[in-house]
């Protein structure tokens, strides 16, 4: 028990520490692709470290709550991080039906962004709000199709058992295509929860075309180093739950399952640099139809299972 | 009827006296009914013609004849507007409204073209009523490094009703420097009033020099002219297509563009030791000498470039993620086109096969336009520049070619004008027809040196274009388009 | 026992403003003060009941919404009447308290429903004049904006609902034993009052035109009531064939009315419209949280039934809190600046920030995130789901998946609505001159707001202590947990201010939001309501089918263009206004019988009396 306590300390503080690393790595892959060089991988620290320098400003139309959102938002991140389960025996706080609460907190993360959006006044902002509220609505049913379907596959309420099963397993292959088609499904949220290619261009200079980049145009100083910050930190978590979801429990329940963690980690950022060079970001209007064809992926996950494998374990 | 007009052949001159003069309203209904018949609107615009009266100048583009119509009016305080029975004249009265003063009576759309009386941008805008209904206010400082232009959307949401655009933010008072030249400033002016259009606009000049007295130049000089024309053009819509690609966040196909680009940039500055060609036209031929050896090295630069590019932009074309972004985005159609006089590009796109090498050539050197119907969307744009660069690879080999001894080059001379002639000439810049229309006085020198870039024409079928359309789209259209600020603000 | 002390003393305190006639204070003291004396005592009863009933969710439960809603919305009416009606407050009290009266004896008589040994008729005739007296006098404050057309209209529809329901109820009472005969008569019954999918439809016309404070205690107090007599007189007496019936059909209902509400509460521009298809999405929440309960106990997995009817009792209460607050909040406005449609709002968080936070908070609470109470509800609902899905078999957890996936869209559709209300109304700029002479209200009622918000910060507390009380052991250490995690998780949040603080040395400076550089931005450039919620609106448009009456720019130089949405009611649209059709068709053709001809009616006697002679022939 401690051991384990020491350990989900240690990858607490390493995913604080190495997250900003992700950026730099996506974007090594896509100058790869471009056939450029590309930024230095640690630029996102300068980024931040410069911007904790400057001066904070908000706009007069504002009240409390966007000094607020940034600090908030990465608070409440933070703490979606201690719930991550590591390895089978889980995350130390965690509990049963703890997924529920994971993804509800970064709910209230992105409710309080898209409110301090909203009191800049200013059209770009209403603009990424509402698509960010539509994206994430959409979204949200995705992922709790992905939940039933783990839950069903596992057998167990709380992310530490829905997590821990292995995707090849073989004396099932029932099993194996469901966790597939689930990790399948997952990604397509990471992509969106996390703005990337096709759902949004993080490198847009296009006002009207931006979503979560839009949100944080009135941003400066030490609110946008808090909102960079935030950004990565979530891509991070939703990183790790893909990559738990596909190794073993058993496998990261170690010192070394931890190093496997993080480099599957750094093996999904290239992967969604690969993503992001390899397609065009897609109509706005087009959108929910790609979520509902990823929710429609697992529900049809959950129906083969029902009728091949019997109901739950 | 023929004498209502004076036919000009592109780049050529003729005494100013020698245009038709007639009362407004014959002329106006001689000019609609020209315009009606097929002709396109090159340029309208107002002459100081002493005691406070103004001559108004009317050049049209007649296709058929290979050539341009000129005609005249005097008019005091104001006139009937033209505008709304062809909407072409619209920025056209606009702009001589804005300079002289005269009220073009019953204009339907009398607002600042280059706000040079106002702060620019404050005027008032078409609105839309309703609670619901929400303006969103772009520019004129932009997120990226872009030109500056104020764009004001009429939105509920996502679905834009109305797009209004105001520029003027670059406004330099070119024509009014251009006043009483010809001087040493006069290239350097016209070649910098659309910085990415210079190689066309020192053709432009050249040609109206030579008309008004400058020396002709000889046939290998005007081969090479036509070279350095398909390179600008060529380096544009390659960049155009990169930063496409780059819209809709297509990256490979954005990045290859961007170098590519700077290649053809480099094979304009093999020639003349300037990427964008400055100071290669003059009047009287070109200003350095071209050897064979050089024309050989560019041949084989483009040879080996061509290659990569082609493999970028079929990339691009051939990925159904852009496709799904370019296809029924953003249209124009024929019959909007025809009326707002769209030009270049963004005409052909929609139908029309508006192209001045075809119809206006000068010294017989024409080429098919590539006309392509399409339904005038943002794919059709991008197509039709693509197409363009496969006819100018192909001409530009045969061409480069064709050059076996050497080309020599003319100093910059101090020429002198003819007075009192009016010299025309029309140039198929890379985005469109550019239309300059030089009138000496009687001392020969500019009385009126007037610039019409293809933008000018243009900038009404981006506003068309986004009728109905998804504000999320308005990047790629306005990108499709590509117009020029600095060419529209003079 | 003390609560029929209690109903009496507040209707007599009812009776007492009545008589007081015209002057306001006289009427509003005595309304309120013996209104608090009745509130008192059954506070005290009820908690000493409580102890008594350790071990099972007891539905007395269902008198703390009555109580506190009650409470606070009568310390909210004098603010609120001050300058809208408070001449007519007698009338206005003598109702009030006559409805809270009538509350109190509803819930009193279902908690001794089977402990009092009547006949099921002669408990069905006092409940059923409970129920109805409460329907009228609730009638008469939906009316009481006596001027306003629509507030009329909205009256009698109300009307017409509790009166087909008190029928149906009748009729249920008359056969009570009919099994699912039975559980339909007083499904359709009750569910005309708690505004199931197609019996919701007075619902939103009457939130929106009942006073503020009547508006939080109807729909945070009084439609559960119909759930109340739902569950406890016709499902929970009946055989285990009505649980799976019952258990079925609220699953089905549920998913519908909360699917169904939020999506018709996206596009709906007046604030309390909007609050009141909210009001419907909970109640179906509820819904399917007594469903995942009921079918829990019919397919015996223990963790399922009561996380589901926990989860559905909590969420009750804690609906009736925040609903009432984001009700009273939403009077405030209109109070201050005169409109409650949002597409002519704006910019009120600077200028009534109490009330701007306090609604802001009671939002966030309704859409159901951590750590407000609204998510512990929540969490207990999805909890019984995953339950049905790890332990069921058959088609339960098909059903349970589908009823993951339906609560998480519904979640998310309601933080859009409810992030739409909260943008449109107080942040930004101000939309019109009304929000910009915008004032705060009086301070009882920001107190009120306030007061009901810290009671539902309470409750995240105290859920694990409820639910131990209901027997939920490993429940309440969950929420425990949860509460805990909660409370880490905001402690997070001032540390890392601090850290910020520190950091960042230079101060705070104050600018103009970013406007691309334009000379002269205005407030037309700003968002609106309706267009942050468009994108969500156009893609549930074939539920929707918004109406817009588009004129749209013609031509090169456009000269007119404007753009004017409504949305009618799903139900109304679909179902009611065809079925009205018919029934008018019907009625218009058998008119021609009325043909006013003499000569036609001795033709009618005629033929009735040959026909009877043909039957006597024919039997004799």
């Amino acid at each position: 028990m401690d051991n384990q306590l020491v350990r989900f300390t240690v990858f607490y503080a390493a995913s604080l520490l190495l997250c900003p690393l992700l950026a730099g790595v996506i974007n090594k892959v896509k100058a790869f692709f471009a056939g450029r060089r590309g930024v230095r991988v640690l630029q996102l620290y300068c980024d931040i470290f410069k911007l904790l320098k400057k001066e904070r400003v908000h706009s007069r139309s504002a009240s409390w709550l966007l000094p607020l959102a940034p600090v908030a938002t990465l608070a409440l991140t933070m703490g979606a991080l201690l719930f991550l389960p590591l390895g089978t025996a889980g995350s130390p706080l965690g509990f049963a039906g703890d997924a529920v609460l994971f993804f509800y907190l970064l709910a209230t993360a992105r409710f309080l962004t898209v409110l301090a959006a909203l009191e800049t006044g200013s059209s770009f902002e209403g603009m990424g709000a509402s698509r960010e509220v539509q994206f994430a609505a959409l979204a949200e049913s995705t992922v709790f199709a992905m939940l039933a379907l783990l839950a069903m596959v596992s057998g167990s309420v709380d992310l530490a058992g829905m997590l821990s099963i292995a995707v090849i397993e073989p004396a099932s292959w029932m099993h194996t295509a469901a966790v597939v088609l689930a990790a399948a499904a997952f990604f397509i949220v990471l992509l969106c929860e996390n703005c990337r290619v096709p759902f949004d261009d993080p490198e847009t200079h296009l006002e009207l075309t931006m979503i979560h980049e839009a949100m944080v145009l009135d941003y400066g100083g030490p609110d946008l180093a808090a909102v960079f910050y935030g950004a990565v930190l979530k891509l991070w978590l939703f990183a790790v739950f893909f990559v738990s979801m596909l190794l073993p429990g058993a496998l990261l329940d170690s010192w070394q399952g931890m190093i496997y963690l993080t480099g599957g980690v750094f093996v999904t950022a290239a992967v969604v640099g690969i993503v992001e060079s390899s397609m065009a970001r897609s109509r706005f209007l087009k959108v929910p139809q790609l979520l509902a064809g990823a929710t429609v992926m697992v529900l049809v996950a959950v129906m083969l299972w029902i009728f091949f494998a019997g109901g739950a374990k | 009827m023929e004498s209502k007009f004076l036919f000009l052949a592109n780049g050529t001159a003729a005494p100013f006296a020698a245009v038709p003069e007639s009362g407004f309203d014959q002329f106006r209904t001689a000019v609609l009914e020209k315009v009606a018949s097929g002709c396109r609107v090159m340029a309208f615009f107002a002459v100081p013609g002493g005691e406070n009266s103004y001559q108004l100048i009317a050049v049209l583009g007649d296709p058929s004849q290979h050539g341009l119509l000129a005609a005249r009016s005097s008019v005091t305080e104001k006139f009937a507007s033209l505008t709304a029975e062809c909407p072409s004249f619209n920025r056209f009265e606009r702009e001589i409204w804005e300079n002289t003063g005269l009220l073009p009576e019953n204009h339907p759309w009398l607002k600042p073209l280059r706000f040079k009386h106002a702060d620019p941008g404050v005027t008032g805008y078409f609105g839309m009523k309703g609670d619901a209904v929400h303006e969103v206010a772009v520019g004129p400082v932009h997120a990226g490094v872009i030109e500056p232009g104020h764009f004001r959307f009429e939105c509920m949401g996502e679905d834009v009703y109305s797009l209004e655009i105001s520029l003027g933010y670059q406004h330099r008072g070119i024509e009014n420097m251009l006043l009483n030249g010809p001087d040493a400033r006069t290239a350097h002016l016209l070649e910098t009033a659309a910085g990415d259009s210079s190689i066309a606009a020192a053709v432009n000049y050249a040609q109206i020099a030579e008309a008004l007295g400058a020396a002709e130049p000889d046939k290998a000089a005007l081969k090479m002219r036509q070279i350095a024309l398909e390179l600008e053009r060529c380096a544009n819509h390659i960049g155009d297509l990169g930063a496409l690609a780059g819209d809709v966040a297509f990256l490979p196909t954005a990045s290859f563009c961007g170098r590519i680009r700077g290649e053809y940039l480099n094979m304009t500055a093999e020639f003349c030791g300037n990427r964008f060609g400055r100071t290669f036209v003059v009047p009287g031929g070109i200003r350095y000498q071209v050897t064979a050896q050089r024309a050989e090295k560019v041949r084989q630069w483009i040879l080996r470039v061509a290659p990569e590019l082609w493999n970028a932009l079929e990339l691009m074309f051939d990925s159904p993620t852009v496709l799904d972004r370019f296809e029924n985005t953003g249209n124009v159609d024929k019959n909007t086109a025809l009326a707002l006089g769209l030009t270049g590009v963004a005409a052909r796109a929609s139908g029309l096969t508006p192209d001045a090498r075809r119809d206006f050539p000068v010294n017989g050197a024409a080429a098919e336009p590539v006309g392509f119907a399409g339904c005038g969307d943002v794919f059709a744009r991008a197509k039709v520049r693509y197409l363009e660069l496969k006819k100018s690879h192909e001409f530009l080999l045969a061409a480069l070619a064709e050059i076996t001894g050497e080309v020599p080059g003319v100093p910059r001379s101090n020429w002198s004008a003819a007075a009192d002639m009016i010299a025309v000439s029309v140039t198929e810049a890379w985005r469109g027809e550019l239309c300059h229309v030089a009138v000496t006085g009687s001392d020969g020198k500019f009385r009126t040196y007037k610039i019409v870039d293809p933008s000018f024409h243009n900038w009404e079928g981006l506003a068309m274009a986004l009728r109905g359309e998804q504000i999320s789209n308005f990047p790629i259209c306005n990108k499709s388009f590509n117009l020029s600020y600095c060419g529209h603000d003079l | 026992m003390l609560d029929f002390i209690s109903v009496g003393l507040i209707a007599a305190g009812g009776l007492l403003a009545l008589i007081c006639g015209k002057k306001a204070r006289p009427a509003t003291l005595s309304g309120i003060t013996f209104l608090i004396a009745g509130v008192v005592l059954s506070g005290v009863e009820l908690v000493t009941e409580l102890q008594a009933w350790t071990g099972k969710i007891a539905l007395n439960w269902f008198q703390f919404p009555v109580l506190v809603l009650a409470l606070a919305a009568a310390l909210y009416s004098p603010g609120y009447l001050h300058g809208h009606g408070s001449d007519r407050s007698n009338v206005y009290w003598f109702f009030f308290n006559i409805t809270v009266a009538a509350m109190l004896m509803v819930t009193r008589i279902t908690q001794m429903w089977t402990l009092w040994s009547a006949g099921i008729a002669l408990k069905g005739l006092v409940f059923m004049l409970a129920w109805e007296i409460m329907g009228a006098a609730s009638f008469a404050l939906v009316m009481f904006d006596r001027h306003s057309q629509t507030a009329r209209r909205a009256g009698w529809i109300y009307m017409a609902a509790c009166h087909a329901g008190g029928a149906l109820l009748i009729l249920f009472f008359l056969f009570p034993d009919r099994g699912l005969l039975s559980f339909f008569l007083a499904l359709t019954g009750f569910g005309l009052k708690i505004g199931f999918p197609l019996l919701h439809i007075w619902l939103p016309d009457a939130h929106p035109a009942a006073p503020a404070p009547v508006s939080a205690l109807m729909s945070g107090a009084m439609i559960e009531l119909g759930f109340l007599g739902l569950i406890s007189l016709a499902v929970l007496p009946g055989d285990m064939a009505v649980f799976r019936c019952a258990g079925w059909t609220l699953l089905i209902l549920g998913v519908c009315g909360a699917l169904g509400g939020i999506i018709f509460a996206l596009p709906q521009n007046n604030l309390k419209r909007l609050l009141a298809y909210s009001s419907i999405e909970n109640m179906g929440l509820i819904s399917i949280a007594f469903a995942l309960g009921l079918l829990g106990r019919y397919y015996r997995i223990p963790a399922m039934e009561i996380a589901g009817f926990a989860g559905a009792v909590l969420h009750v209460l804690n609906h009736a809190l925040l609903k009432g607050g984001l009700f009273l909040c939403a009077g405030s406005v209109l109070k201050s600046t005169g409109t409650l449609e949002m597409d002519k709002l704006g910019g009120m968080m600077r200028r009534t920030p109490a009330t701007g936070t306090a609604f802001t908070l009671h939002a966030a609470g309704i859409c159901g995130l951590p750590p407000f109470n609204g998510f512990v509800s929540e969490f207990l609902i999805y909890f019984a789901a995953f339950n049905g899905i790890t332990a069921g078999s058959g088609v339960l957890p098909a059903a349970a998946t589908l009823v993951l996936i339906s609560v998480a869209l519904t979640g998310g559709i309601a933080t859009a609505a409810l992030v739409k209300a909260v943008g449109a109304v107080f942040l930004g700029e101000p939309r019109s001159a009304a929000a910009v002479e915008a004032r705060e209200v009086s301070k009882t009622m920001v107190m009120v707001q306030f007061a009901l918000f810290a009671l539902s910060l309470l409750m995240v507390a105290a859920t694990p202590w409820i639910l131990q009380l209901w027997g939920g052991d490993e429940l309440s250490v969950i929420t425990a947990k949860v509460a805990w995690a909660s409370v880490g998780v905001t402690v997070l949040i001032p540390a890392l201010l601090f850290i910020q603080k520190c950091c960042c040395r230079r101060g705070i400076r104050r600018s103009i939001t970013w406007d691309c550089g334009y000379a002269a931005p205005d407030a037309r450039m700003e968002y609106t309501g309706t267009a942050f919620t468009q994108p969500l609106s156009d893609l549930f448009n074939p539920v929707l089918k918004v109406k817009k009456e588009l004129v749209k720019p013609e031509g090169i130089f456009p000269e007119r263009a404007g753009l004017k949405e409504s949305v009618a009611d799903g139900g109304v649209r679909n179902f009611w206004s065809p079925l009205t059709g018919l029934v008018n068709k019907i009625a218009a053709k058998s008119h021609r019988l009325q043909s006013g001809s003499l000569h036609f009616y001795i033709l009618l006697v005629l033929l009735a009396l040959v026909a009877m002679l043909v039957y006597a022939m024919v039997r004799g």
